[in-house]
């Protein structure tokens, strides 16, 4: 049982696309719901063994991938990051190899289900010598409006390396959007940047969510 | 004189975590000319030590493993000789396997 949850900066519904500081997953109407359900069986890991974050602190939970990679989850976060960019017409949705892909794929992919055109870009990590590959593949153009995701941000260096890759390029990025905050000070950096950036799930959540079923 | 070999030991002791791993990569970055082979190899191992993370995590044995390469680290750094940097990329290689 899925009861009431509070998201810490506000999610969109899917459906009514309204900002609200308390969720309850069930009353929006499934999608959010869903996918965090999903997450939680699917990608959730604790460990019997601390493991050590990419900021040095120590936790038990892991995010893996394997709702990201599903095909319910490919079709849940599209249609929810879908719902959370459509009104800002951008050309693209991208960031860091490889976590970016799993949202943006599947971002691109419900867009063109409502026949709207939204490319994905990827930003490699590191570019071995001076071959064909590009440091942004993807069709993008500079003075393009991007979105910038990533599946699970912890530090938000991956998150802000993107964005420095874009601005680079000569991107306007104009939104961060995370499938899973695990709240360890990625959040305000990137608020840093002075782009928006709003998370789709917290740690916070999903534990609770945990705590829910243990 | 090396720039920054305090700052560089100082992130080291402090832990090969991956926030840290970038930023020895940067300040490596500023020794590449001064001493190419140490600075290579120094950034090649913190690169590949930080892919570990996914952006995310490691199991703790993991980083307390990677961990104890810190006084081989600081040796190639304090004297960057033949010998210390060879130790170092056989340590490397070992924790690695």
């Amino acid at each position: 049982m899925l009861g009431t949850i509070t998201g810490s900066y506000g999610l969109d519904s899917p459906q009514a696309g309204a900002k609200c500081d308390r969720i309850n997953y069930e009353e929006k109407g499934g999608l959010c719901a869903e996918l965090l359900r999903l997450l939680y069986e699917l990608s959730f890991r604790e460990s019997g063994t601390p493991i050590t974050l990419a900021s040095g602190r120590k936790s038990n939970y892991y995010i893996c991938k394997d709702a990201q990679l599903s095909s319910k989850g490919m079709g849940l976060v599209g249609d929810i990051v879908y719902e959370k960019i459509k009104e800002l017409n951008v050309h693209a949705v991208g960031g860091l190899e490889t976590g970016a892909v799993f949202i943006a794929f599947p971002t691109a992919m419900v867009a063109r289900t409502k026949g709207k055109e939204l490319n994905v870009f990827v930003v490699r990590k590191e570019l071995k010598g001076h071959g064909i590959p590009k440091k942004i593949e993807g069709k993008v153009e500079k003075g393009d409006k991007v979105v910038v995701v990533d599946d699970v941000m912890t530090s938000g260096e991956s998150v802000l390396k993107a964005i420095n890759a874009a601005k680079e390029f000569g991107l306007d990025v104009v939104k961060v959007i995370v499938l899973v905050d695990r709240q360890e000070g990625g959040k305000e950096v990137i608020e840093e940047t002075g782009i928006p950036i709003e998370a789709i799930f917290t740690m916070e959540e999903i534990l609770q969510l945990h705590d829910e079923r243990q | 004189m090396m720039k920054d070999n305090e700052n560089l030991k100082e992130l080291i002791k402090k832990g090969l975590y991956q926030d840290n791993l970038e930023c020895l990569i940067e300040l490596c970055k500023g020794n590449l000319k001064e001493e190419p082979l140490t600075f290579f190899v120094l950034i090649n191992i913190f690169e590949r030590l930080a892919s570990e993370y996914e952006n995310q995590a490691v199991p703790s044995n993991r980083y307390n493993e990677v961990n104890a390469l810190a006084p081989l680290l600081i040796s190639a750094i304090d004297k960057p000789s033949k010998k210390n940097v060879s130790n170092l990329i056989k340590a490397y290689l070992e924790v690695c396997k």
